[in-house]
């Protein structure tokens, strides 16, 4: 049997440390609660965590629950995740808590098949003890979506522009690009390339886009490679 | 300026495909010749010397290695970059055709601009003046069309030509979730994507910050459609 997880806490509500620590299977979970900030942080930075919970809402002090987040993104050494524990409706106060570094939140009453779903996804634990939550096929006319990612430009000629980021993507898929850049050059708002190549580039990928001599497009990608290549 | 001007020996025993490629190279500026088989080829190479060949690998009753192989004994021939289209894609026989002096090897069915390019690249096109960004030039936002195969109220499963590494942060525009007002503007990718059917990759992304009422719309959703119910 693997070892227990790890969980350290940060509440000051006392019902709750009860409630944790009936619910949150003891036979997976050894919950540590710290209902001051100063107990959670010397526990925090002097033993090994696998897991965190900190509530929002401390009396302690007011936006004390951004202040520890804040505090242990910027100190910790080994990367520990973290829920937030907020009330419920708080979808700003958790938006900003997301922004800080938190890897996501529950609210109060705790919905605790989503709790340990949620930490064995974002722990290392073998998650499929702590799946709680099916997942549903979904019908094939809703498919559809469009997945992005952020990538880094690096060159342009008239033929290539040359993109860089942690995704692979094969060779031949259509890829829309959007952003400032992309209305610099292009003068419009997105364009449609193809991947014609991928390289790997210490441990990043470099994609080759083909543009096209032929298109529409060309006499503004020419017009930003002259301002760019004449100022130099 | 590139392939303009330049000439091309297309071999290939399809018709329909030399008549697709002459069309594309022609819009390029290339003076395009095709032939159906290698004899037809002798007959050409008599009259001109064309600065490119592009060789099917299987023609109807031979091997478009032979003519691989004669190009290394025959001078006239040798200086001419060949490249090689098929539609085998294992990787021993691209090994293969490299090492008997392919120049190059392009899989069927072929793309225009993939064609294009692979071809710049062989007649060389240094000349092209190339434009490096700084270092902290905004990022673009690159996406992709991609299938949504499983939710719950906690992640999701899409099969995309992407692939991520953990913890890389995307996102996901759906017209079925969106008009549910489900936000997926932050997924944290849990796992390595695995490779799937035909070169995609299988991607779990987390659902990070969903409200309560989003997650009840997800449980909803999930609910009708284990009913069969759209």
């Amino acid at each position: 049997m693997s070892r227990k997880l790890q969980i350290l806490v940060l509440d000051d509500d006392a019902e709750l440390e009860e409630l944790l620590k009936v619910k949150l299977r003891p036979k997976t979970f050894n919950v540590t609660f710290c209902t001051r900030i100063k107990d959670f942080t010397k526990k925090f930075f002097n033993e090994q965590w696998d897991f965190c919970l900190i509530d929002l809402n401390l009396e302690e002090a007011p936006e004390a629950g951004f202040h520890v987040l804040n505090m242990v993104r910027a100190k910790e050494k080994k990367y520990t995740p973290i829920i937030m524990i907020s009330n419920e409706g708080e979808k700003e106060k958790i938006a900003h808590a997301i922004e800080c570094g938190a890897d996501d939140y529950v609210s109060k009453p705790i919905n605790f098949d989503i709790l340990h779903t949620k930490i064995g996804q974002l722990s290392d634990y073998e998650s499929s003890d702590l799946n709680c939550i099916q997942s549903q096929l979904i019908p094939s006319e809703f498919r559809t979506v469009n997945l992005a990612a952020e990538f880094q430009p690096i060159s342009l000629s008239e033929d290539e522009f040359f993109l860089t980021s942690a995704s692979y993507i094969s060779k031949g898929s259509l890829v829309t690009l959007e952003g400032e850049v992309i209305e610099e050059i292009f003068l419009q708002d997105s364009i449609t390339l193809e991947v014609i190549r991928t390289e790997t580039d210490r441990g990043l990928y470099k994609i080759g886009l083909g543009l096209d001599n032929e298109s529409s497009y060309i006499s503004n990608v020419r017009t930003y490679l002259r301002e760019k290549l004449d100022v130099k | 300026m590139g392939l303009q001007g330049k000439s091309i020996l297309c071999i290939d025993d399809d018709q329909d495909f030399l008549m697709l490629v002459k069309k594309i190279l022609e819009n390029v500026g290339m003076q395009v010749y095709t032939c159906l088989n290698l004899s037809e080829a002798v007959g050409v190479f008599v009259k001109i010397t064309p600065d490119i060949i592009l060789l099917d690998l299987n023609l109807e009753f031979e091997s478009g290695k032979k003519l691989l192989k004669a190009k290394r004994q025959n001078p006239k021939l040798s200086n001419i970059p060949i490249m090689v289209c098929s539609g085998e894609n294992k990787r021993e026989t691209i090994e293969k055709v490299i090492a008997l002096g392919g120049n190059g090897y392009i899989l069927k069915p072929i793309r225009q601009t993939h064609l294009i390019h692979s071809l710049k690249k062989l007649v060389g096109d240094k000349d092209r003046p190339v434009y490096k960004f700084p270092m902290e030039s905004p990022p673009i936002q690159a996406s992709l069309k991609s299938d949504l195969l499983l939710l719950s109220e906690t992640k999701c499963v899409v099969r995309s030509n992407l692939k991520c590494k953990k913890n890389q942060v995307l996102e996901m525009s759906s017209d079925l979730l969106n008009k549910e007002d489900i936000s997926t503007e932050k997924l944290l990718v849990l796992q390595q994507s695995q490779p799937s059917t035909n070169g995609l990759f299988d991607t779990t992304l987390g659902l990070v910050g969903l409200t309560e009422e989003e997650i009840k719309k997800v449980k909803k959703l999930k609910t009708n459609w284990s009913l069969g119910e759209s």
